[in-house]
Formats: structure tokens, C-alpha cells, sequence
């Protein structure tokens, strides 16, 4: 029945990741395409607002796709020990690499809020969507890749201390 | 003493991201900075427009793998260039490249076109050690020409490091002399290993080759249209990369539907995690990169450099052992954020043109996709084809050992890289 339930979450997590992500991907090709079109038809529309938009859609995208990219355990690493460590032992070495991450993230995400909390104050309150606003998107996903971590973590020491035997973690890439 | 230790987490296994972000903070603070600077110099992501090439060209990459294309430029090369000798394998090279260039390198080539390619390699008579070198080795053939990612992101670090004017458009035309090397040697060893196998070439069929080329009227504008573009100059990077992103969407969800829109989502969410890791790492090396320029690191590389090898010659000798050596190490997109800042101006004061420097790291870098022990795309294609890695490394040697003799022509003979360019 636990299990069930945390099927549940885990679906409604990747739908909430797709779904995020697609629109950020629906936006970015659309308002590029609409650029395209505009120049190439001598279209008279301001679309000057949009070039800072865009460029901070890369900035969620690719913060947004980490944390799924954590979720999963796929982030880029040098794995020989994943490969060559027999499973015990290598869960180990995960775990401390593992808390390891989640120690690094949650101070990236603590300089992080400090950044938009500064950014915040200073402010010029002119734009339309405060800057500030979009900016928390990398103390939050840094916050949630520690969490993400820090999970990983719990479960590589279980399997290390043998009380989960079976090898649950997603191949890498 | 802490250096040593990140060093050692990231042989353990962290995540490459994590290590760069500790080594750039432990440095800052060591150095007395606010660490703020590491999110301010991370943020400057959203200051480099041309990222957005990055996203668009990933997502065509994996839909165009995901739908029946890899099928169709198969049966279109063979049709067309099956009758050669050695053609067989000649389609391989080709279409892995073209592929590849298109789909960044990611090990997806090896998946999508090798599960095709092996059998009918077989078929066609060739020793099954032939075959399993050649698909492992095609997985990264296609890294020198547009669009392809590590070229994009080359440019990209370059010019952050503000050493010298570097282009991207410049990086594209100067991938294609060298990328047209490899393809052109590899099919040379394909005809020669064809020799005396009679029956492996099918007779050219006007008819067969007009079937597949209707067959792929939908893709035969895309490399035109893209590659035409940016290397005349009417696209930039980031217009072409939302033509292609536009144009694949077009063609395999709305007109051929092989892709399902409620696949859409799962797919954008899959791609974007390749993304995410890769622009991942480049913000947190933005930050470390920033960090080494102002300790002076590059500037000790230099003078180290310079008390060891005095001329250009072994300089370039230098650099390619070193290349190797970090191939076998270090996944492209790692290496190139955070080798390239720290290199780029040794190799400017031995007289290296920076686009020069460029095509030599891919090409250098892309032998260790399948040098052992950690080569990505061994362990993809003995994941794919269910082989030991023994015996892929042992296949890709003759393979490994012809692309080093073009590694070195493309590094000594620098007017190959840069005849276009001028």
C-alpha cells in the first residue's frame, strides 16, 4: 500500500516536471519562431521585451532540468565506482559523495536566497514582473537538488547497510 | 589539501556540477569573498543569448531519434551509396555523422542507427569485430559539424574567457575540413576491409533510390535549410536552432504523427534533463572559472608550459596527450568548461588560433567517447548490443588508432582547420 502511494507521488512528480518544462520549451520556441517570422516579414512589432524573457527561460529550464536530472540520478559524474565497486561497498562510497552534494546545494541555495533577498531591496520596482521574483528559481532548485540528495543519500545507506538489497537506482544515463 | 579531496570526490563519483560549485566556493572563501559571487557569476547564464541554441537543437535531437527518421536517412544512404565498395559501412559513417551532428553526440546515434546498422552489417558478410568497432566509433563521428552541441559550447566558453574573437558561425566552418577528414578515413579503411567480399555490395536501383529519397521528403529540407543557413550566414546559431526545433516538431508530431502529442511532454521532460546537466555545469564553472583567472592559475599553466616545451611543435604534442588523457576522464561538455578557460591562453602565446585550439580539443575529445576504461559510448553500445567492454575496446582499436593519425593531421596541419575561415 506504501508503495502504491509513493508510485502515485513519483508519477505526479515527473507529471509536474513535464509539465513545467514543456511549457518553458512551448514558450522559448514560440516567442523565437514569432522573432523569426517578425524580422524576416518586416512585421512592425516591439518585441524587444521578450530578448530578457527568453534569456532567463534558460536560466529555469536548465535549473528545472537539474532537478529532474537529480531525481533521477543522472547528473554528469566520473562512475567508475558505480561500475567497478561491488554493490555494498559502492553504496558507501554514494552515500558520502551523495551527502556531499546535498551539503554543496544547500549552501549554493542558502547564497542564493541571500542574493535575491539583496536583489530584492534594491530593486527598482520598474519592470513588469519584479527581477527578483524570477531569480528565486535558483535558491529554490538548489534547495530542492540538496533535498533530492539528501534523499539519495538516505537510500544509498540503507542499501549499504544491507537493509535494502534490491538495486532500485535508475541506469545511469 | 581540500583541493585534493574535491579532486577525490569527483574520482568517487559526485556529481561533476557539485565538485566544480565546492572548488569555486572553497577558493572564493579562502580568498575572502562574499560567496554571493558564485549565484551573481551562476545568474549569467541569462546573459548569454546564444544558450538558447542549446535546449532547441537537444529537443529536436531526441524526437528526430524517437521517430522513424534514423530508419529513413538509412535506407536513403544506402540506396544512394550501397553499390560502393566497402559501401555498406560508408552509409554507417555517413549517416552516423549527419546524425550525430544533430543530436549532440549523447550516445543516442549509437542507439538509434547502431540496432539498424549491426544487423545489416552482418548481413552484408562483415566480421562481426568490424561492425562493433565501427557503430562504437561512428557514436561520436559527427562532433565537428554544425550544429552540433560541443562546438556551440566551445564557442560559448571562449568567449567568456575573452581570449581573442571566437565565432561560432567561424567554429562551423572551420569543423568541416577536418570532420569530412574523418569520415573520408574511416571510409577508406571501410573499402579496404571490403576488398574480396564480393557479395557484400548490392547493385544501384534507380528505382529503390527515387523510393527512398520520396520516402524522406520531409527530411530532406532540414540539413539543408539549417546547414545551408548557418554556414552562408542568413541563420545565426540560435534562429537556426529554433528553425530546427520548429521544423522537427512540425514533421514528426503534426505531419507524419510518429510521435503522439501526449508522448510530447515525456520527451521535452527527457531532453531537458541532458540540458539541465549540461547548463548546470557551465553555470557553476562560470564561477570557478572566474575564481582560477583571478588566483593566476592560467598564467602558471602558462609559465609552466613554457619551462617545459619550448616550441610549438611539442607543445601540440603536449596537448593532445593531455587531451587524451582527460578524454578518457572527463564527459566532452565537463572538459570543455572547465580545461578550456585555463588553456586557451597557453595555447594563444605558442601561436595557436583559438579556433584552431577548438577543433583540435573535440577532435582529440572525441577519441575518448570510446578509449578506455570509461569511454561513454563503450559502455552505451556494450549496454546496447549486449557485449563485454573487453571486446568493444579490443574492436575500436584499428578504429581508435586511424583517428589519431587525423587528430594529429588536424592539430599540425592547421590550414585544414582554418582554409574556410580566411
Amino acid at each position: 500500500m506504501a508503495d502504491g502511494r509513493a508510485h502515485v507521488l513519483l508519477r505526479s512528480v515527473r507529471w509536474v516536471e513535464a509539465g513545467i518544462l514543456t511549457l518553458i520549451v512551448g514558450w522559448l520556441v514560440g516567442i523565437t519562431g514569432l522573432q523569426i517570422i517578425a524580422r524576416n516579414l518586416n512585421w512592425t512589432l516591439n518585441l524587444a521585451w521578450a530578448d530578457s524573457l527568453i534569456r532567463v527561460s534558460i536560466l529555469w529550464l536548465g535549473l528545472v532540468g537539474a532537478v529532474a536530472a537529480a531525481r533521477e540520478y543522472r547528473h554528469i559524474r566520473i562512475d567508475l565506482v558505480a561500475r567497478f565497486l561491488p554493490q555494498r561497498p559502492g553504496a558507501a562510497v554514494e552515500t558520502v559523495t551523495t551527502l556531499f552534494a546535498c551539503l554543496v546545494c544547500g549552501l549554493l541555495g542558502w547564497h542564493g536566497t541571500r542574493f535575491v533577498i539583496d536583489e530584492r531591496v534594491f530593486a527598482s520596482g520598474s519592470e513588469t514582473i519584479p527581477l527578483w521574483i524570477l531569480q528565486s528559481v535558483m535558491p529554490v532548485c538548489f534547495f530542492v537538488i540538496a533535498l533530492i540528495y539528501l534523499f539519495h543519500a538516505v537510500l544509498f545507506f540503507l542499501k549499504a547497510i544491507g537493509a535494502a538489497a534490491t538495486d532500485s537506482e535508475p541506469q545511469d544515463r | 589539501m581540500i583541493q585534493a579531496l574535491f579532486i577525490l570526490a569527483a574520482l568517487l563519483g559526485a556529481p561533476l556540477f557539485v565538485v566544480i560549485a565546492a572548488g569555486a566556493m572553497w577558493g572564493f572563501f579562502s580568498a575572502d569573498y562574499d560567496l554571493q559571487i558564485v549565484i551573481i557569476e551562476f545568474y549569467r547564464l541569462s546573459e548569454t543569448p546564444v544558450l538558447v541554441a542549446i535546449p532547441l537543437f537537444t529537443l529536436a535531437g531526441y524526437l528526430l531519434s524517437e521517430s522513424k527518421a534514423p530508419e529513413r536517412l538509412m535506407e536513403l544512404t544506402q540506396a544512394w551509396l550501397g553499390w560502393l565498395p566497402g559501401g555498406l559501412p560508408m552509409v554507417a559513417l555517413v549517416a552516423c555523422a549527419l546524425f550525430t551532428a544533430f543530436t549532440g553526440a549523447s550516445g543516442i546515434t549509437i542507439i538509434a542507427l547502431g540496432a539498424i546498422l549491426l544487423p545489416a552489417l552482418k548481413q552484408a558478410g562483415y566480421p562481426e569485430r568490424f561492425n562493433l568497432g565501427l557503430v562504437t566509433t561512428s557514436g561520436s563521428l559527427g562532433l565537428l559539424f554544425a550544429p552540433s552541441l560541443p562546438l556551440i559550447l566551445y564557442g560559448i566558453v571562449a568567449q567568456q574567457s575573452a581570449s581573442g574573437n571566437v565565432s561560432i558561425d567561424d567554429l562551423f566552418l572551420a569543423g568541416l575540413l577536418p570532420g569530412i577528414l574523418m569520415v573520408v578515413v574511416l571510409a577508406g579503411y571501410s573499402a579496404v576491409m571490403s576488398m574480396g567480399r564480393s557479395e557484400t555490395r548490392s547493385p544501384f536501383n534507380l528505382q529503390r533510390a527515387l523510393d527512398a529519397t520520396r520516402s524522406t521528403i520531409l527530411e530532406i529540407p532540414l540539413p539543408i535549410v539549417v546547414l545551408g543557413g548557418i554556414y552562408s550566414g542568413l541563420l545565426a546559431v540560435s534562429e537556426a536552432a529554433t528553425v530546427t526545433a520548429v521544423y522537427v516538431l512540425l514533421t514528426t508530431v503534426v505531419l507524419r504523427r510518429e510521435i503522439p502529442v501526449t508522448r510530447l511532454p515525456g520527451l521535452i521532460r527527457e531532453s531537458m534533463m541532458l540540458v539541465g546537466a549540461i547548463l548546470i555545469i557551465l553555470g557553476v564553472s562560470l564561477a570557478s572559472t572566474n575564481y582560477v583567472i583571478d588566483a593566476g592559475l592560467p598564467q602558471q599553466i602558462l609559465e609552466w608550459t613554457q619551462s617545459v616545451v619550448s616550441d610549438r611543435v611539442w607543445f601540440i604534442a603536449l596537448l593532445i596527450g593531455i587531451l587524451l588523457l582527460l578524454g578518457m576522464l572527463l564527459d566532452i561538455f565537463s572538459a570543455l568548461v572547465i580545461v578550456v578557460p585555463i588553456l586557451l591562453p597557453t595555447a594563444t602565446s605558442f601561436g595557436m588560433d583559438p579556433i584552431h585550439l577548438g577543433i583540435v580539443f573535440l577532435a582529440a575529445m572525441q577519441l575518448g567517447y570510446f578509449t578506455p576504461p570509461i569511454g561513454m559510448n563503450l559502455f552505451i553500445a556494450a549496454y546496447r548490443f549486449d557485449r563485454s567492454i573487453l571486446e568493444l575496446s579490443r574492436a575500436a582499436i584499428p578504429f581508435f588508432l586511424l583517428l589519431l593519425a587525423c587528430v594529429l593531421i588536424i592539430a599540425y596541419w592547421e590550414t585544414l582547420s582554418l582554409a574556410l575561415v580566411r
